[in-house]
């Protein structure tokens, strides 16, 4: 016999045992239950499971979406509380480090037929499509790594055929691509942590099965504060008190480079492709979609870019049951003051910014009904 | 490109099915083709090097076999220089710099140029120096055509990091090529993702340990860590270049070459002799060939054999590394090798091992032990620290986690008791099916219990 068929045909058994082996312990959901709690994937996956499991009331089902800025910043029992009506309801699922890619995947699952609500917040850091807006390492939201891993137990056999290639780096898509075939790899990490302590993990999983939901409904915020933090923008210099720590002066001086923001594209394209994708869906399903600027930063940038264009958010602006909030809605809540740190608002900001949102939500909803004949 | 990473593989395979859709007379062209590219992979900048060094050795050869005399001598002469030149510049310069530097009271980094040492340079001087000095000594016949030349030298499975094939082993293949038989084949890729497994698996595992503990021995005193840090460096290095080593030769096996055998059992060994014709088994007999016997060997008395015992494996240990631990270790090893040749100790196991062996094969691996710890330490005073405690009473707490110890116990089982003459039967004599369900077990293991950091093989570094 040819030695290259026997070569291939060794090697596609190899791969095939390896395939089920790998299907048998990671696309089977068996392995997804004992994933470390606060890791990427396992954080998400107690996101959803905490709004799989929530009973919903009202006619207003409220689903606010973001990333640690929205989780820490954003209460939706809070929320709740302000509107004080039974036909309304908040939901947060704000996550650390959550991308738009990443609330597509988790709508995908948590509302298969997009019914479940019929309002959804979608925060942005900017209306005018800057790139260069954060450091360079997560320039491209498009090639954030930790997707993949954040994703790894909501992606599908068939999304092998496409989530790799939404990343724009040939080589994190072949990660991506041998990822979502061979989860195993993406999953490695945690298997091997599990085995070292697994009498551990184990406990901690029953700790957090118990009681996640009732610690995230719970939570305050962080107390810490900024307060006596300066800036001077004509110098770009900024004046620390004391008690900020070294890593987190780091952070927000390595956040405040207006001369790095330029449109090139990226940003753009890639709220088509997730923001996009999401608008359509619950569009389709006559939800209405509102989007503001979320506080994301202790002190304003002071620096604007001129897009070539109308820009994403004007454009799905003028989509019907598109409400896009006023840009300057939340601008005074990014002072020293209301941060914890150089992204996230504290106790305070939270307090504040909550009823604000909540009550901004419920004005773009009515005005929407308002306008619909 | 990393022999553990995707892109290895997926040229490999490229490779191979080029390979044998081509027409037979083509094939070594494609191989002299995949090598080259193979090794701009890395830096392409050295291929002129590589080409040059190719092409003196190649006429050196040549030129050698037209002539007899001093024209003679003067080929292998200036094909030597050449040789060592180049290796001496680009892996020695530094480490002599350094000690100049040290001896004129200057700091350490006063004379030093920013080299990189090419890709395998260590490995293809050997090999070209063999080929050279075997034509010198009559026992090879020239390659008259330079493509064929040049694909031995560049061949990318054993360009990187050997095994160092003897110019007589590569050709008898290259001349009488046939198609692998299918237990060839079955053989190749079990070598190729065992290899992979080794690596990954348990290498680099293992390499997590030795690291954490030579990363910080001040914060670890005692001899039970530094005991525990120095078996998991041995652990690693073993599975590492004898993982190495399977890739290579599968790979080589499956394009029908048949590269020589590197490890042995060598934990099994009953004596420091032992273990060299165990270990890196194609460099202990390079170094026997090509150093101990034109040093004099073991022809000019009992103190000329040591000396040329201790010098052999002082250079070998100089070819590992330019840093004075590689040297020390070579150092031991010649001294062990010495004071067993003196006591009569330098037994050789060629039976099967015995219970009353296990005193001697315990006492080995801890001579084993002792000598690597030179290697892996950072510096001098940190390798005389470990072996300090290693010799202190029991003290501190053992640094490899419980599910290490599991996979310590599977490694060792493998090490110890790794029977290739068994297993490969086994291998060749299984259905495609069962071989195939093995692999891809292997697979799932790598792919779950692996380092995926594309750590290099430690073997690169020489």
């Amino acid at each position: 016999m040819n030695p290259l068929l026997q070569i291939l045909r060794l090697a596609a058994l190899s791969l095939a045992v390896q395939f089920c082996l790998d299907a048998l312990v990671f696309r089977t959901g068996w392995y997804g239950d004992y994933l470390e709690p606060e890791s990427y994937a396992g954080s998400y996956e107690a996101t959803l499971l905490n709004e799989q499991t929530r009973r919903l009331a009202g006619s207003h089902r409220v689903l606010v979406l973001g990333d640690s800025a929205i989780a820490e910043g954003f209460s939706a029992p809070l929320a709740n509380q302000t509107v004080a009506d039974p036909d309304w309801f908040f939901s947060n699922a704000g996550t650390p480090a959550a991308t738009p890619r990443a609330w597509y995947y988790l709508l995908r699952d948590l509302d298969p037929n997009a019914k479940r609500y019929n309002v959804i917040v979608l925060p942005v850091t900017d209306y005018a499509d800057a790139d260069g807006l954060e450091p360079p390492d997560i320039d491209k939201e498009a090639d954030r790594d930790v997707d993949l891993n954040r994703l790894i137990v909501r992606l599908r056999l068939t999304d092998t055929f496409t989530f790799p290639f939404t990343y724009l780096d040939p080589e994190k898509k072949f990660n991506a691509l041998a990822g979502t075939l061979f989860k195993g790899y993406v999953y490695s990490r945690d298997v091997q942590e599990f085995l070292r302590a697994p009498v551990a993990r184990l406990a901690k999983l029953d700790l957090y099965d118990e009681h996640s939901r009732e610690w995230k409904d719970a939570y305050t915020g962080q107390n810490g504060s900024l307060e006596g933090l300066t800036y001077d923008p004509a110098r770009g210099k900024f004046g620390f008190p004391p008690s900020v720590a070294p890593a987190v002066r780091e952070a927000i001086e390595a956040r405040q480079h207006p001369e790095r923001l330029r449109v090139e594209g990226y940003r753009r394209a890639y709220r088509e492709k997730w923001l996009g994708a999401i608008i359509n869906r619950y569009q389709a399903a006559g939800a209405t979609i509102v989007l503001f600027r979320v506080p994301f930063r202790p002190v304003p940038l002071h620096a604007a870019v001129s897009p070539n264009g109308p820009t994403f958010v004007e454009q799905v602006g003028r989509m019907p049951r598109v409400v896009v909030l006023d840009p300057n809605l939340f601008a005074d809540l990014e002072t020293p003051a209301l941060f914890f740190d150089a992204w996230h608002m504290n106790s305070s900001g939270r307090t504040e910014f909550t009823p604000r949102l909540a009550r901004a939500v419920v004005d773009a909803v009515n005005s929407v009904r308002g306008k619909t004949p | 490109m990393l022999f553990v990473t995707a892109r290895y593989f997926i040229f490999l395979f490229a490779v191979l099915i080029v390979f044998y859709t081509l027409p037979a007379s083509w094939r070594k062209y494609l191989l002299l083709a995949a090598s080259y590219f193979f090794y701009m992979s890395w830096n392409w900048k050295f291929l002129p090097f590589l080409l040059l060094l190719t092409l003196i050795d190649y006429s050196a050869a040549i030129w050698i076999a037209q002539n007899e005399g001093a024209k003679k001598r003067a080929a292998l002469i200036v094909s030597l220089a050449a040789n060592l030149s180049f290796l001496g510049v680009f892996k020695y310069y530094n480490f002599a710099a350094a000690n100049i530097a040290w001896l004129l009271g200057r700091p350490e980094d006063a004379f030093f140029r920013d080299i990189v040492l090419p890709l395998g340079i260590s490995f293809h001087t050997f090999q070209s120096i063999s080929y050279v000095v075997d034509v010198y000594r009559g026992q090879q016949i020239p390659i008259r055509r330079f493509t064929d030349y040049a694909l031995f030298i560049a061949f990318f499975p054993q360009l990187v990091a050997g095994p160092i094939v003897r110019a007589e082993t590569f050709f008898a293949d290259f001349h009488n090529w046939r198609n692998p038989i299918t237990g060839e084949v079955k053989r190749g890729a079990f070598l190729l993702i065992q290899g992979l497994c080794k690596k990954l698996v348990l290498a680099d595992n293992f390499a997590v340990v030795s690291d954490r503990y030579f990363g910080a021995i001040a914060a670890q005193p005692g001899s039970i860590p530094a005991w525990g840090g120095i078996v998991a460096f041995a652990i690693e290095i073993f599975f590492d270049f004898s993982g190495y080593s399977d890739m290579a030769i599968g790979a080589a096996l499956l394009l029908g070459f048949h590269f020589p055998q590197n490890f042995r059992q060598p934990f099994l060994s009953i004596s420091v002799t032992d273990f060299w014709r165990r270990w890196h088994i194609t460099l202990s007999n390079w170094l026997r060939d090509y150093l101990y016997f034109p040093l004099g060997g073991s022809r000019h008395g009992r103190w000329n054999t040591y000396r040329n015992l201790i010098l052999t494996m002082l250079l070998g240990g100089l070819w590992h590394g330019a840093r004075w631990g590689f040297v020390t270790w070579g150092l031991f090893n010649g001294v062990f090798l010495a004071i067993e040749r003196a006591t009569g100790l330098n037994r050789i196991r060629d039976r099967p091992l015995k219970i009353a062996d296990t005193p001697f094969v315990i006492l080995n691996f801890a001579i084993f032990c002792v000598g690597v710890v030179f290697v892996r330490a950072n510096t001098m005073r940190d390798a005389f620290h470990v072996i300090q405690w290693m010799f202190s009473m029991p003290s501190g707490s053992w640094p490899i986690e419980t599910t290490l110890m599991v996979l310590l116990g599977a490694s060792l089982l493998i090490a110890l008791f790794e029977d290739r003459g068994f297993i490969h039967k086994r291998v060749e004599d299984a259905s495609v099916w069962t071989l195939g369900a093995c692999l891809g077990t292997l697979l799932f293991l790598v792919e779950v219990l692996g380092q995926h950091q594309n750590r290099p093989f430690y073997y690169f570094q020489f």
